[in-house]
């Protein structure tokens, strides 16, 4: 096994799991909240993560279809099937549909089940590759994409926990 | 890890002594002491750790340099801990900074593939340096992330 593989799937088993822990036991208002007018709240941070990992990993490494459409994950939480998170209003994230957690779990497990496959799929070779990101109309390197993807998710998980927090105070 | 230090870095720009010492709940961390367990985090794991040496903090006397508490590294402050954290300036703890991931990246060019199996015991638990590496940016960009969702409270949108 290629070793750049281990740091990076260690990763992103690591931000995974503690989300999953991060989101145990919210309330829907909870889920819902935001601690600024500005600010986005934890349902909207985990939708909006899951479909990270499925663009990254569906379409713009493997250039394949999205697992949004393609498994009509955007007709099962009854979104549009161009939405992703981002750039988005405030005004969008306070009028975000009050959809199951646990559906959006289930989409984010597809996604993410799909993003280590594309890690596993990668040789040392293909990391010096470019790819052409559509929606931010520029080519990126894959090996930054790798990086990047821990970075952003990790600080969407750092968000969500923070607001947790801001919630239920210390250990709650 | 380039990433997420330089957004650092944009993340902190402009803002008062009031916004790096806010607390945006009794119970939720600063800022400015978010900053400095980053730069703790990082020196211990990859300058203590994996390169088993003194970390930058110790071998520079960054406890003196900053007039912070030279022994932990933040983890499991209590929250009285967080509002009693010493008035220290950003471009001092940017310094600190620096200079850990100025050696950080001496160490990992340094790191052969079959040293990502190396393990290390912290506790009753063992970690490889390889779970290191991928937790060290998990662990980072979580807190950076914090830092700019508290920055995004007080300021809103692009503020």
């Amino acid at each position: 096994m290629a070793s750049f593989r281990t740091p990076i799937k260690s990763g992103l088993n690591e931000y995974y799991s503690k989300l999953k822990e991060t989101v145990n036991g919210l309330t829907p208002e909870e889920l819902l909240w935001q601690p600024g007018p500005d600010s986005n709240h934890i349902l909207w941070t985990v939708w909006h993560m899951a479909r990270v990992a499925d663009r990254w990993a569906n379409s713009t490494v493997l250039g394949g279809e999205e697992l949004w459409t393609r498994d009509d994950w955007a007709t099962k939480l009854g979104m549009p099937e161009d939405r992703y998170g981002r750039g988005e209003t405030p005004d969008q994230v306070r009028d975000f549909p009050s959809v199951d957690i646990a559906l959006v779990l289930e989409y984010f497990n597809a996604a993410q089940h799909s993003l280590l496959g594309m890690i596993d799929a990668l040789e040392k070779a293909d990391l010096e590759r470019d790819v052409y990101a559509e929606y931010r109309d520029e080519s990126l390197n894959i090996a930054w994409i790798l990086g990047h993807i821990l970075a952003e998710e990790s600080q969407h998980l750092g968000q969500i926990a923070y607001i947790r927090g801001m919630q239920r105070g210390f250990n709650g | 890890m380039t990433e997420y230090l330089d957004e650092l870095k944009v993340k902190l720009e402009g803002l008062t002594e009031d916004e790096l010492r806010w607390q945006a709940s009794l119970d939720s961390n600063t800022i400015i002491w978010l900053l400095w367990h980053m730069a703790r985090v990082e020196d211990n794991w990859i300058n203590g750790t994996i390169a088993s040496g003194d970390t930058i903090w110790d071998s520079n006397h960054w406890a003196t340099k900053t007039g912070i508490n030279g022994e932990g590294s933040g983890y499991n402050d209590t929250s009285d801990a967080v509002r009693a954290f010493p008035a220290v300036s950003v471009s001092n703890l940017l310094d600190y900074y620096d200079a850990v991931r100025n050696a950080t990246f001496g160490v990992i060019d340094g790191i052969t593939d079959a040293e990502l199996a190396n393990e290390f015991s912290r506790g009753r638990r063992s970690v490889t340096w390889g779970w290191i590496l991928g937790h060290v940016i998990v662990e980072e960009s979580q807190h950076l992330g914090q830092i700019a969702l508290i920055r995004g409270v007080i300021r809103g949108l692009n503020g």
